[in-house]
Parts: C-alpha cells; structure tokens; sequence
C-alpha cells in the first residue's frame, strides 16, 4: 500500500468511531465558554479584566481543538495536540489557584475549581484528548 | 415564566437525553426516533423562547441577567439542529445517535441553567 493510502485511512480512522463523539463534546464545551465568555466581558469585563479574558482565550482554544480534531491533516494534528495541552495545563494551574489563591480568581472561569461550573468536563476533556490522539497514532504505526 | 414549568422541562430533557444517549451507547444507527427526540427538544425551547419574550412584556421578568439568559436559549436552539445536521452528514457512523444524545442532555442542563438565571439568580 502507498503511503498516501496508509495516511488517508489513518485520518478516517482519527474520524470514525468514538473520535466524532469526543469532537461533538468539544464543540458543546467551545460554545458553551464562548456564550459566557460573551456575557462576562460584554458586561463586567472591567470587574476582572484577568479572569475574563482568560475565559475569552479558553473559549478560543475550546474551538480551536474542535476543529483541529476533525482536521484531516498531520498538521491540525499537531494544532489539536498543542490546543489539548494547553488545555489541561489550563484546567490544572487555574483549578488549583482557585482553590489555593481564591484571591486571584474571585470571578468564575472556565477552569475555576477545576471546571466544576461545568460539570468537571473541562478537566476531563483534554486527557481524553490526549489519549484519543495518541491512540489515533498507535493504531497508525500498528 | 412558569418556575415548576421550566424545571419539568429540563428534568423531561434530560430523562431524554440519557434515553437517546443509552440507545446510542448501544450503537443503535440514527433512526426517525432520535430525529423526534432531538425535534421535541428543539419544540420545548421555541415555546421557552416565546414565552422569554412575553413574560418582560407582561411585567414578569427575570430576577437575574436577561442577556446571560439568552445567551443560554439561543445556544441551547443552536445545538438539536446542529446535531441533526451532524448525525444525517454522518449516515454511517455507529456513534451518530450518542452525539444527538449528548446535545439533549447539554440543552437539559442549559435549561436547568436558564432556570436558575431567571427564578434564582440576584443581579
């Protein structure tokens, strides 16, 4: 089998399956921070300049991994990659801060307290993430 | 804006939700069911949106922020639709009946979110 072949039905296989469901879930996730990212700067963006525009960044990564997992090439591989990292650095620095140094961050995020606002899924999501772009790479190599 | 209303919506959303998100663990294809299931989400939340529209008229309007509420109702409208889309484009796929699922149970909890943006919330 040519090596197009073998990448073209690497990329079906990072899309079929399980994959199109943890893409969906990302999607709700990147609309849903998007939506209250919106409200929060729209409205109160003075209150806390810091906390908001980190909701705003998040908000970007969220669809930014949406579409760079449903992205076929090696290239939005490495974009979704970076943007899962990103991610669970995100949920884990922030989440402990709130806990540690509420002062910090009296305004909710995304990842305040770990994602608890919604539903833990955000600290979740990126180590599934990672495990499905790494299980998408295995089976390349297999 | 009926409070009891409101929360029977988001628990007969969510109940829904979980239904159509089992079936679709099971792998069950996408089928005129789940296009129902995902039709009857959509219907709950245009009367929700009428109903957001009239009540402020009326003189009942939200204890908390009337902008954080809509930007809930217009996402949650967004989402059956966008799944259904997602699911017919994706005729083959074993996971097509979880994502609609899924969407159900997002707009179940945006709901329950609307709900306490609007009865519950002090802005």
């Amino acid at each position: 089998m040519s090596r197009a072949n073998r990448i073209d039905r690497v990329s079906e296989r990072r899309h079929a399956g399980i994959g199109r469901v943890l893409i969906a879930v990302y999607a709700v996730l990147a609309l849903a921070a998007t939506g209250r990212s919106f409200v929060q700067i729209v409205q109160r963006f003075e209150e806390a300049p810091l906390a908001y525009a980190l909701s705003a960044v998040a908000a970007v990564v969220y669809g930014l991994a949406t579409v760079a997992l449903a992205g076929r090439s090696d290239a939005w591989r490495r974009v979704a990659l970076a943007a899962v990292c990103f991610e669970a650095v995100g949920v884990l620095v922030v989440g402990t801060l709130s806990l540690v140094a509420p002062a910090l961050f009296p305004h909710d995020t995304v990842w305040s307290n770990y994602g608890m606002g919604y539903l833990f899924i955000p600290a979740v999501l990126p180590f599934l993430g990672l495990w499905w772009l790494r299980a998408s790479r295995e089976r390349v190599a297999a | 804006m009926i409070s009891w209303l409101m929360i029977a919506q988001a628990i007969a959303l969510g109940a829904i939700g979980a239904v159509v998100a089992a079936v679709g663990l099971a792998r069950r294809p996408f089928n005129d069911w789940v296009l129902g299931a995902a039709a009857l989400t959509l219907l709950t939340l245009v009367v929700q949106a009428i109903a957001s529209i009239i009540a402020p008229l009326a003189g009942a309007g939200p204890t908390g922020d009337l902008l954080e509420y809509w930007t809930y109702l217009i996402t949650a409208l967004v989402i059956p639709p966008a799944a259904v889309i997602w699911a017919l484009v994706d005729k083959k796929g074993e996971w097509a009946t979880l994502v609609v699922g899924i969407g159900i149970l997002a707009c179940a909890v945006m709901v329950y979110r609307m709900h306490q943006i609007w009865f519950v919330q002090v802005a």
